[in-house]
């Protein structure tokens, strides 16, 4: 099936063998061609019968009169900068992969088990334990600065936008879980020099209830030797 | 916590407390240490850090420096910079009483444990009868607070379907 953005999936399956034309308030559209059957009434952009300027993945088009970019929408939401600020703090030097991990691992909390109260990601964030938000870490800071500041997309920190190019996905629920429900991490390689340099102090591994856990970081895609991260499911 | 330090990564840095006092980050062979300055003397109170950590101010004589390694997982050590005094670490560190200097966190076992800070007294284990199943106890605990001088009030899940619980317990006391 064609993916529309803005529109309910349901209406699309509800078309015999994905056939039929969907009127956009203003025009219809073909979802078999990907292509609107008149022409752009305001006349935007250069193709006035492609949908949302053949950038469906980052732009919708709920009034068929102008696409929005709905990507920069989100971007410039305090949820998102906040998340994005997190992740970009907890694993700003890891891999994509990685990042898009700890993105799922916030996810993965809302609602859930003992963060059953914290029904969005900027709650988890605020009350489940990142340190990078609670700690205000250096790379945190610079992020959010960033892209509250409207700054997103811009060049000026190529690797926070290249972050939020990469978290998007997530936060927008457009990506499905890589992590298989992880919803805690930690650092082995640190955690192990830390126990290395002070043996009755650190112990190998966090205090946990490893009993009630699963781990998952083996079967997250793309992950990279350097990525130190360990992550875990609840069984 | 009443305030953050703000500083920058680099290979030393440095955060003005009160006058004559001052706390120092410094990145030493891949590993990071903290000094301390007070009185005229610089002494190493924490060394062989495998990541930077970070610094928070309570008051103008008490600040934690926390080492966080995941989401749970982290370190916090408290310095009390008029007596050059430390202590920590202390793992998953929750909540400090100003009042009292005590603060909760996790010990060793993953229990709850309260110690009352610079008063050379043994930690107590706090129970949380019928906590919920979780890998971190503190993941379960959604509230803490100091109803009184001496007591805590901490509420947490307990039970299968996650269900609020109170319990009030007793900072410990010198024999």
């Amino acid at each position: 099936m064609m993916c529309v953005p803005g529109l309910d999936a349901s209406i699309l399956d509800g078309l015999p063998n994905g056939e039929g034309q969907l009127y956009f308030n203003s025009r219809y559209y073909d979802p078999t061609i990907g292509r609107f059957l008149t022409e752009d009434p305001s006349r935007h952009g250069v193709n006035w019968y492609a949908y949302c300027e053949n950038d469906p993945i980052n732009k919708t088009d709920p009034t068929g009169r102008l696409p929005v970019d709905y990507v920069a929408d989100v971007a410039n939401t305090y949820a998102f900068q906040l998340f994005a600020s997190t992740v970009y703090g907890e694993a700003g030097a890891s891999s994509e992969a990685a990042q898009k991990a700890v993105g799922h691992v916030i996810e993965n909390r809302v609602g859930q088990r003992e963060w059953k109260a914290l029904d969005t990601v900027s709650k988890v964030i605020e009350k489940s334990g990142f340190d990078a938000y609670s700690q205000q870490t250096e790379q945190f800071t610079q992020a959010m600065k960033y892209l509250s500041s409207g700054k997103a997309g811009s060049g000026q920190n190529k690797s926070v936008d290249a972050a939020v190019q990469n978290l998007l996905p997530v936060y927008t629920g457009r990506e499905a879980d890589t992590t298989k429900g992880s919803t805690l991490y930690y650092s082995p390689a640190a955690q192990a020099a830390l126990h290395a340099s002070q043996l009755q102090t650190y112990p190998e591994t966090p205090s946990w209830n490893f009993g009630t856990l699963k781990e998952t970081t083996s079967s997250i895609p793309n992950l990279k030797s350097t990525d130190d991260f360990k992550f875990y499911a609840y069984k | 916590m009443k305030a953050f330090l703000p500083y920058v990564l680099f290979l030393s840095v440095s955060v003005a407390l009160v006058a004559g006092q001052s706390v120092t980050i410094k990145k030493e062979n891949k590993q990071y240490s903290v000094y301390l300055t007070a009185k005229g003397k610089t002494s190493a109170i924490i060394q062989g850090l495998p990541k930077e950590p970070s610094i928070s101010e309570i008051n103008d004589k008490l600040f934690r420096i926390t080492l966080s390694l995941g989401s749970p997982d982290s370190y916090t050590y408290f310095v009390d910079s008029s007596g050059g005094l430390v202590e920590g670490p202390f793992f998953l560190f929750q909540k400090l009483d100003e009042k009292n200097l005590g603060i909760l966190y996790v010990g060793s076992d993953g229990k709850l444990m309260g110690k009352l800070l610079f008063k050379g007294l043994d930690p107590v284990l706090f129970d949380l009868p019928d906590i919920s199943p979780v890998a971190v106890v503190t993941n379960a605990i959604t509230n803490i607070d100091f109803p009184s001088d001496t007591s805590i009030r901490i509420t947490y899940y307990s039970g299968s379907q996650y269900t609020e619980k109170q319990i009030a317990v007793r900072w410990p006391r010198p024999k």
